[in-house]
């Protein structure tokens, strides 16, 4: 299999799977920032699209959903939370397990957060 | 304040899990009376008899409220409420109203845990523990009734433990169990239960600090009723906390004064609609049918 069209759509599998869907577990560049290595720019490389986001559609808050047990949103959701503040947008984080046990806990907690925003 | 508002009353009624609590104020957002009971499994039958009480110990005719809010778990049946709002509005509302530099709030109801983060009388930010019922109220009740005893004659005898057991089991079955074992293996009754106080404590303070907490903290809900408890979360935390005269109160008492502030900008604005009592009677015939 040398180029052609199958080494296209290999590549934009790739680039679909590891660069465009944002997920925590997907690759990011960093490349830019080899010779000077800083958190603020680290998080802004990997979080300006929420950025682009927040400005284009006006946002007031954030509210921060993940799965229970997918640690790599857990471990994710500090440096988001920390971006956004820098950003001056109020957020939330809610853990779910896609049940509706706890549905009203949840809702509670994002009404209030929603009063929190006035 | 002029006169289309000075004669106005308002009340907020809090549904808890456990108990049902209501509190009128008037156009200055004082406290005329409060009324707290058992919430029970019949919510709109409670919330409309609660209400009644509470106008009842204030001398007040309904036609005198002009806006109700309602909060807790079980705000959505209160039907004659003009507006919901959430506890965790209400209460650092209510907590503000009582301390005005609260900083941290802390309330420990029937079944669940919450930290408020305070500013200028506002809600900032919160977290809750509401995935089940360790660390709460509840877990006093099972270890109370473990154990024969009174929640009150329980804090009271964990005040004279100055060695607390180390409980380790926070889920309150498996306390339960721990409980019993330590209580086999010899140690002072006291010293258990301030060992399950602090259990209690050491689990909230871990939610508080998630927010850092700042003095002053106020310790309020079912829970800061017992003073073994309020001992436990001075103890973990490290600075006194303020408990309010009725802790059961902040919540209902913040849904009040909100109903003042949002009465009053109705008037502002020129859309409040006056007398309410039709309401309240077309709740109570709305609810009678239902319940038949």
């Amino acid at each position: 299999m040398t180029g052609g069209i199958a080494a296209y759509n290999l590549h934009a599998l790739a680039q679909r799977y590891l660069v465009d869907l944002k997920c925590p577990r997907t690759y990011r560049d960093t490349r830019h920032h080899e010779l000077e290595r800083n958190y603020d720019k680290d998080l802004d490389s990997r979080f300006n699209y929420i950025k682009k986001a927040v400005t284009d559609w006006h946002v007031n808050g954030a509210i921060l959903q993940s799965v229970k047990y997918c640690d790599t949103h857990g471990y994710e959701v500090p440096n988001l939370r920390h971006y956004l503040d820098t950003l001056g947008i109020p957020s939330i984080y809610i853990e779910h397990d896609y049940s509706e046990r706890s549905l009203a806990p949840i809702k509670t907690r994002i009404e209030a957060f929603l009063e929190t925003l006035g | 304040m002029d006169n289309q508002t000075s004669h106005l009353y308002f009340a907020g009624i809090d549904i808890g899990s456990t108990m049902s609590k209501a509190a009128v104020v008037d156009a200055e957002g004082r406290m005329l009376a409060y009324v707290v009971s058992q919430t029970g499994a019949q919510h709109r039958l409670r919330a409309n008899k609660l209400m009644e009480d509470t106008l009842h110990k204030a001398g007040l005719p309904l036609s005198d409220i002009a806006y109700i809010i309602s909060t807790g778990y079980g705000r959505v049946n209160v039907p004659f409420a003009d507006k919901q709002i959430t506890e965790l509005t209400c209460h650092a509302k209510g907590v503000a109203a009582l301390f005005p530099d609260v900083k941290t709030a802390i309330d420990i109801g029937g079944q669940d845990a919450k930290v408020l983060k305070i500013k200028n009388g506002r809600l900032v930010d919160f977290l809750t523990n509401d995935k089940c019922a360790a660390g709460t109220g509840r877990f006093l009740e099972v270890a109370a009734e473990t154990l024969g005893l009174d929640l009150n004659e329980m804090g009271h005898i964990s005040l004279q433990s100055d060695k607390p057991v180390k409980i380790n089991s926070l889920c309150t079955i498996f306390a339960q169990q721990e409980i019993i074992s330590r209580l086999s293996a010899g140690e002072a009754l006291p010293d258990i239960l301030a060992g399950v106080y602090i259990a209690i404590a050491t689990r909230v303070v871990k939610l508080a600090r998630q927010l850092k907490v700042e003095a002053p903290v106020v310790f309020t809900g079912g829970v800061a009723k017992n003073a073994g408890m309020v001992k436990a979360m001075e103890a973990v935390l490290g600075v006194p906390v303020l408990v309010p005269e009725e802790p059961l109160i902040t919540g209902c008492l913040g849904a009040a004064i909100l109903a003042r502030d949002e009465a009053f900008k109705l008037v502002q604005r020129g859309e409040y609609e006056g007398h309410r009592d039709k309401k309240l009677t077309e709740a109570r015939i709305d609810f009678g049918e239902k319940s038949r």
